[in-house]
C-alpha cells in the first residue's frame, strides 16, 4: 500500500493517463498537474502521486527491483525491460534530463544548521 | 548528463558509500555515548523503510546503541475489523464489494456468517472483486450499474484517489464507499507517547515516511517533531538513503535539534502536493478513528463530508462502527508489533501457525506489515559486506 513505482506517460487525457511499466500498461488517475507524454511519474494504487526524472526513476526501479520480484515474479521481466531502457535512454545523448514540466517547488531541505 | 550524476542510483547501493556512513554513525554514536546517551531509538512509520531495513541489513550496521524499531506504517494492518466485518456481511448479501489485493486475506477478529476474510467470503459465494485501483472499481461499477462498495482503506498516499473521483462527480451513484482511512502523523505521536507511558526506552528520533510525505510534505513532521521535541528526517527507500537519514538525526540528537529535515528531496518538498492536499480538504473531514491494535486516536482519520456523505456506505446501509471492544485475534502480539513494543520474533505464533502463506494476525497479511517483512527477507548481502569490513561481527 505505500508501494511507488515509477511508470513512463504513454499519454494523458484529463485527470487520466495511460502509463506503461516496462510494457504492462495501465490507466491510472493524476493528482499532479502539468504532466506530459514522456515524464515518468510515481504510481501509487493506480494514482500517479508525484514526477520524477528519469535518473530518479532508475533508482527507484533498481532500488524495488527484489522486492516486487519476490511478491510477483511475473513483474520481474517488465521491471527488468523498464530498467534497460531507462539505462540505455539515459546514455542516449540528445534524450536530455527529461525534467518534468511540473517542478517541485524549493524546498528548505536536509540543512542541518 | 554528467557521469557522476548518472552513477548516483549504484550509488545509493554502493558498499563503499554504505560504509562510510556507517563509520559516520558509529562515530555520532560514541560521540552521544560520551555524553551521558546510552541509547538511541529512531522509529520507522512506513512498511517499504521496514522492508529496506530488514532486506538490506540496516540493523546489523548499527552500533550496539542506536535501535531501529518499526512504528505503524501499515495501512492494511491498522483496519479496524469492524471494516472487514462489515464488508463481508454486504458481501455475502450480493453487493459488489471491490478492495485491492492487499486487504483481501485481511482477518476480522470474529467471523461472519463463517467467514473471516473478503476471500473467504468470495469462497461462500460472496460478491468480491480484487480491483488495481479506485480507479478501476468506479469503471466498473458504473457499467455494471450493480450495488457496489470499495474498502477504501490507506494513509495519505492513498487518500487523493478516492477524492480526485468523486470531486469530479465520476463515481457512479450506486458506488458507496466504506471507508478506512488513516492520518499517519497523529498515530506516530500516539506510538511515540505509549513508550514513555510503558516506562520504556523513549523514542529519540522519526525516520518520516516517503511517500506519505509526497503528499502531506515535510511540515506536519516538523510540528510533531517541535511538540515532541524530537529530530524527525522525511527519508528515502534505498539503503544508503535510510543511514543517511539515521546519521541526520543522530547529528540533529547531539546538536539538540528538534524538527523535520527533508533527505528524500527527490519526491517530497516541504508543503507537499498542494493539489492531493485540496482535494482531500474538500471532500474529506477529519475524524478522531479507531486503528486496529492501537485503539482510538484523535484526529487520525478521514471521512466523507458535505456532499459526498452521500457516499458513505455506513450511511447508506445503516453499518455500525463498533469501537469500543478488544481488536486483537487471540495469542496473536500484532497490537504490540504495529506500535513498536515488541519484535514480530517475539510473538509466539510467529512462522509457526502465522506465515505468509497462511497468515493468522493483520500483519503479516499485507507485504508490508512487519511479521511479513520479517518472515519474507532476512538479512540482507550488502550490510553483511560493509559490516565484515567494519569488524561489526555481522
Amino acid at each position: 500500500m505505500c508501494w511507488g513505482v515509477p511508470a513512463k506517460v504513454v499519454e494523458v487525457e484529463g485527470v487520466e493517463a495511460l502509463v506503461d511499466f516496462g510494457g504492462v500498461r495501465r490507466r491510472v488517475l493524476l493528482v499532479v498537474e502539468g504532466v506530459k507524454p514522456g515524464n515518468y511519474v510515481v504510481v501509487h494504487a493506480g494514482t500517479a502521486i508525484g514526477v520524477v526524472n528519469p535518473r530518479e526513476a532508475l533508482d527507484m526501479l533498481e532500488a524495488y527491483r527484489e522486492v516486487i520480484a519476490s511478491l510477483d515474479p511475473s513483474l520481474l521481466e517488465p521491471i527488468d525491460k523498464a530498467i534497460s531502457e531507462l539505462r540505455s535512454s539515459a546514455y542516449h545523448p540528445c534524450s536530455g534530463d527529461g525534467a518534468p514540466a511540473a517542478d517541485k517547488p524549493d524546498t528548505p531541505s536536509a540543512k542541518l544548521d | 548528463m554528467q557521469p557522476a550524476e548518472r552513477d548516483l542510483s549504484s550509488l545509493l547501493r554502493s558498499e563503499e558509500l554504505a560504509q562510510r556512513i556507517a563509520k559516520l554513525v558509529h562515530r555520532l554514536a560514541s560521540e552521544l555515548a560520551q555524553r551521558g546517551r546510552k541509547t538511541v531509538k529512531l522509529m520507522n512509520f512506513c512498511g517499504t523503510h521496514e522492508w529496506t531495513t530488514v532486506h538490506y541489513g540496516i540493523r546489523s550496521l548499527m552500533p550496539p546503541t542506536v535501535e531501529l524499531v518499526a512504528g505503524p506504517g501499515c495501512p492494511v494492518c491498522i483496519t479496524p475489523s469492524y471494516c472487514v466485518e462489515n464488508a463481508i456481511e454486504l458481501a455475502l448479501d450480493g453487493v459488489t464489494v471491490y478492495t485491492f489485493g492487499d486487504a483481501y486475506k485481511l482477518p476480522a477478529v470474529r467471523r461472519v456468517r463463517g467467514a473471516r476474510s473478503l476471500a473467504e467470503a468470495k469462497a461462500q459465494g460472496g460478491n468480491v472483486k480484487v480491483v488495481y485501483s479506485f480507479l478501476d472499481a468506479v469503471k466498473h461499477a458504473r457499467a455494471s450499474g450493480r450495488e457496489s462498495v470499495f474498502l477504501a482503506i490507506g494513509f495519505e498516499t492513498t487518500a487523493p484517489s478516492y477524492a480526485l473521483s468523486l470531486s469530479r462527480g465520476d463515481v457512479p451513484s450506486n458506488l458507496k464507499l466504506l471507508t478506512a482511512l488513516r492520518l499517519t502523523p497523529p498515530a506516530a505521536r500516539h506510538a511515540i507517547l505509549a513508550t514513555i507511558e510503558r516506562g520504556l526506552e523513549p523514542v529519540s528520533g522519526i525516520i518520516a515516511p516517503g511517500h506519505v510525505s509526497t503528499i502531506v510534505g515535510a511540515e506536519p513532521w516538523d510540528r510533531l517533531a517541535k511538540e515532541l521535541k524530537l529530530p524527525a528526517v522525511v527519508s528515502g527507500f534505498e539503503p544508503v538513503d535510510l543511514l543517511v537519514s539515521i546519521s541526520i538525526l543522530l547529528e540533529m540528537i547531539l546538536g539538540g535539534v528538534s524538527g523535520a529535515r527533508i533527505e528524500y528531496t527527490r519526491l517530497v518538498t516541504w508543503n507537499g502536493n498542494a493539489l492531493a492536499k485540496k482535494l482531500i480538504g474538500e471532500v474529506f473531514e477529519t475524524v478522531d478513528s479507531h486503528w486496529r491494535g492501537l485503539g482510538l486516536i484523535a484526529a487520525s482519520g478521514l471521512e466523507l463530508g458535505g456532499p459526498y456523505k452521500a457516499y458513505d456506505a455506513y450511511d447508506a446501509y445503516g453499518l455500525k462502527k463498533v469501537e469500543e471492544r478488544e481488536d486483537s485475534l487471540s495469542g496473536c502480539k500484532c497490537p504490540e508489533v504495529i506500535m513498536g513494543l515488541a519484535k514480530p520474533i517475539e510473538c509466539p505464533l510467529f512462522m509457526k501457525v502465522c506465515t505468509p502463506s497462511k497468515p493468522y494476525g493483520p500483519c503479516m497479511v499485507s507485504s508490508e506489515g512487519t511479521c511479513a517483512i520479517w518472515a519474507r527477507f532476512g538479512g540482507g548481502g550488502l550490510a553483511d559486506k560493509v559490516a565484515a569490513t567494519l569488524e561489526l561481527g555481522g
